[in-house]
């Protein structure tokens, strides 16, 4: 038993802190994981964002350069001519374009230059590719796609982008051409096309040279999670793309809730399981010391089945033998070996109705009965004995109790277990050095609110507060019943706890050390004797209470009344 | 407790027990069969009365109210090696009566006992007490040397206490050296009683004995098992 408790003890020692750390490497691991997977969503989060924004940006490059493309293939200069190809069918996207020679003098522009209205802003867009890098653009071909350039900048505050070549006449004279692009075309029609052709659940901004919004809604502030950004890098380099999910915000807030998930997880779950594990400790503790108490149990009654067993087999062997002085020592033997016998059958029947009752409620046989009557008749039982051992019974039996719903046999057993008990601890005081006759027993029926009380009071040595704790649980013997050796098997007042619940009443004990102890038991009446009580008597209520003082006080006591070695016989506590 | 001066032959008995009709029955048998009975009612006051009134055997009840009997088992062996000891115990669990053994006790005895039976091995013992034996004897057994009188063995420089039973159980293997010896033999012959039922002692009182003479006492080279019949001592 031992041995086994502190096996069980040490696999405890061992797999809780196990279990604990387990949890913490488990929720360690577990946040890790949920970091580094959410590392990775975003990660494909900003993938597909970075994606998206350069397939855009190539698609918005390849529509502007297919029209450049266009234009510059279509676009001729004949060196007689003044104006260019006649009658080129022009695609809207290009908003005009200027024809220059090689010394960068504007000889040609469309559309046609209105000598009354000046624009300033076509001057000076103009004016502007006369700077440009002219001389080191290869001269146009038309299998050499491409070789044309862009400028795309402000000009008055407006974005502009323009594209120009370098071309040559069929004579081999260089020329140049500028187009303005129609970037009102591209951002409002062209660019929503094909932002709404890429089908995405992302909100795409574009930005211009002061990061102003020109398509799809206000600009993005930054810092924002899963924003991606990247400019055009040519053709509307000076624009960028923004792109971010829709539900960025959403989004946002979850990975946060699951950062937070994370965290609180680990103390979360150490402390759940740490908890789990406690209530499971004590469980296993209660439940180790409810088994330690019954193996106690088993121990108490062989060891208590075996003493009367041996008292019964030695005197009837010295009576067999006739290795005895005498006649009368030979009856005192007889006598002996009666008593004994009568305990153990007693010892048996406790443990029995134990095991009965224990079963529940449908072990019970309920009557309405009147309790003076089952008091009376269990009295009886144990007058002889207690007569016997010179314990002294007084009873106090109020008249007019009501009527109670009982089983009149467990009853029976409540009053002779807590009459045993009581004779059992104030059985004799051999030296009656304490002035006041310690073998009373007191038995006290009197109406209780509700009900009748039943109280048993002895003046034996009383029960400490501790034990008055413990004392009805199965098992369990108070320290002073083992030290002096009062047999018992620790089921007794178990039993009439059991007993008293059963019949929805209560047990209750008031002891102090030295002051003996009254154990009363309230059992309530039966419904309707309770009414009908009330319209006759309900005033007489005596409250069965130990007062602790006075030549009536009793009290009982755990172990002191042990009957000496020398005073055998009719002495030991049994009934 | 203990009556009037007793006659110098008569011999003296210890009952250390707590239940009063028992120490009853056993001092009115006792004192029936010519011993002198002295009583305790607790393990503290047995262990006392050892010391103070000496007696020639102590009868120990295992469940005593204070400390229980295994302890006062070893503090009664503490101070006096030889007295013998018997217990008398309610449970009959091997490891118990091992645990008896171990603490010193030379037998037990189970309840409900037979007083017969116990008187039986009161006797034996007292008759083996009273064969005295040279002074300068000795036993050699391997490198082991057993001195009966002083109950005594020397083992790798080390003396150990042996108890009365030891001392007999050696004595009559070694008287027999060579030969196997029955186990109702040595329980006839060492503890006074005869049949089978309580033969365990005997094997018991081996493995305690192979604890303090064998080199392996798992491997026993001196005391051997004769199977199906009892023991066999090689020198």
């Amino acid at each position: 038993m031992l041995r086994q408790g502190s096996r069980i003890s040490l696999i405890l020692a061992l797999v809780f802190p196990a279990i604990i750390c387990a949890a913490v490497a488990l929720a360690y691991y577990g946040y890790r994981y949920a970091v580094a997977a959410s590392v990775r969503s975003k990660a494909s989060l900003m993938e597909g964002n970075q994606q998206l924004a350069q397939l855009l940006i190539s698609q918005v490059q390849d529509r502007i350069d297919s029209v450049d493309y266009d234009f510059f293939q279509k676009v001729e200069w004949e060196d007689r001519l003044s104006r260019p190809t006649p009658e080129i069918d022009l695609s809207p996207a290009v908003e005009s374009f200027v024809i220059l020679d090689e010394n960068l003098k504007i000889r040609s522009q469309f559309p046609a230059a209105d000598p009354r209205r000046r624009k300033p802003e076509i001057d000076r867009w103009q004016n502007y590719v006369r700077g440009l890098e002219w001389k080191s653009l290869q001269p146009w071909t038309a299998d050499q796609a491409g070789n044309f350039r862009h400028l795309h900048q402000l000009f008055d505050g407006r974005s502009v982008l323009i594209a120009y070549a370098a071309k040559e006449t069929a004579l081999g004279a260089r020329y140049y051409i500028a187009a303005k692009l129609n970037l009102g075309l591209i951002t409002k029609e062209w660019i929503p096309e094909l932002v709404e052709g890429l089908a995405t659940k992302r909100r795409i901004v574009i930005l211009d040279e002061v990061a102003r919004s020109i398509v799809g809604g206000p600009s993005i502030q930054r810092p924002s999670a899963f924003l991606y950004e990247e400019s055009f890098g040519k053709t509307l380099y000076a624009w960028r793309v923004q792109i971010t999910p829709l539900n960025a915000d959403e989004l946002r807030a979850q990975a946060e809730t699951e950062r937070l998930l994370g965290v609180l997880l680990i103390p979360v779950s150490t402390v759940i399981i740490a908890v789990g594990l406690g209530v499971v400790w004590l469980s296993v503790r209660a439940e180790r010391r409810a088994s330690r108490l019954k193996s106690d149990f088993i121990a108490n009654v062989s060891h208590e089945l075996k003493t009367p067993l041996s008292l019964i087999r030695m005197f009837a062997e010295l009576l067999a033998t006739g290795k005895h002085k005498g006649e009368r020592v030979g009856r005192e033997y007889a006598s002996i070996i009666t008593r004994e016998s009568d305990r153990l059958a007693h010892l048996i029947d406790n443990v029995l109705d134990f095991a009965r009752l224990e079963r529940g409620k449908a072990s019970y046989n309920f009557a309405e009965g009147r309790m003076q009557e089952v008091v009376e008749r269990a009295l009886e039982v144990c007058r002889y004995r207690l007569d016997k051992e010179k314990i002294r019974l007084r009873t106090e039996i109020a008249a007019d109790l009501p009527l109670c719903r009982i089983d009149e046999d467990a009853m029976s057993l409540v009053l002779l277990n807590l009459v045993d008990n009581a004779a059992k601890y104030s059985g004799g005081d051999p030296g009656g050095d304490t002035g006041h006759d310690a073998g009373d027993v007191l038995v006290r029926l009197a109406r209780a609110p509700g009900g009748v009380a039943l109280s048993v009071h002895d003046r034996g040595s009383g029960i400490s507060s501790e034990d008055q704790k413990r004392i009805f649980e199965r098992f369990y013997r108070a320290d002073n019943a083992r030290v002096h050796n009062v047999r018992g098997s620790g089921i007794g007042l178990s039993l009439v706890k059991h007993i008293a619940e059963a019949h929805g009443g209560r047990v209750e004990v008031e002891s102090a050390p030295g002051q003996g102890a009254t154990f009363t038991v309230f059992v309530p009446a039966a419904p309707l004797a309770t009414a009908e009580r009330a319209d006759v008597s309900g005033v007489q209520l005596e409250l069965p209470v130990a007062s602790g003082s006075g030549p009536e006080a009793v009290g009982m006591g755990v172990g002191v009344g042990v009957p000496v070695p020398a005073a055998h016989g009719p002495g030991a506590p049994h009934k | 407790m203990a009556g009037a001066a007793p006659p110098v032959t008569r011999r003296r008995v210890l009952i250390v027990e707590d239940e009063p009709d028992l120490v009853r029955g056993l001092r009115d048998a006792l004192e029936f069969e010519g011993f002198e009975i002295i009583t305790a009612g607790l393990g503290r006051e047995g262990v006392r009365l050892t010391r103070e009134r000496s007696p020639d055997l102590v009868l120990l009840d295992l469940m005593l109210p204070d400390i229980n009997g295994f302890a006062v088992c070893e503090e009664i062996r503490a101070t006096n090696p030889v007295l013998p000891i018997i217990m008398l115990t309610a449970r009959s669990q091997e490891t118990d009566k091992i645990r008896g053994l171990d603490s010193g006790a030379d037998d037990y005895v189970t309840k409900p006992f037979s007083i017969g039976e116990l008187v039986a091995r009161i006797n034996a013992i007292f008759r083996r007490l009273h064969r005295a034996s040279a002074p300068d004897e000795e036993i050699r057994i391997g490198q082991v040397v057993v001195y009966p009188r002083k109950h005594e063995l020397l083992r790798n420089r080390k003396t150990l206490a042996l108890s009365f039973y030891e001392v007999e159980l050696l004595r009559l293997l070694y008287e027999r050296a060579g030969q196997p010896v029955p186990r109702d033999e040595i329980l006839d012959k060492i503890w006074g009683v005869s049949g089978n039922s309580t033969t365990r002692s005997v094997d018991n009182f081996v493995v305690k004995l192979r604890r303090k003479i064998e080199e392996n006492a798992a491997k026993p080279r001196h005391i051997v098992t004769i199977y199906g019949t009892g023991y066999k001592l090689v020198l």
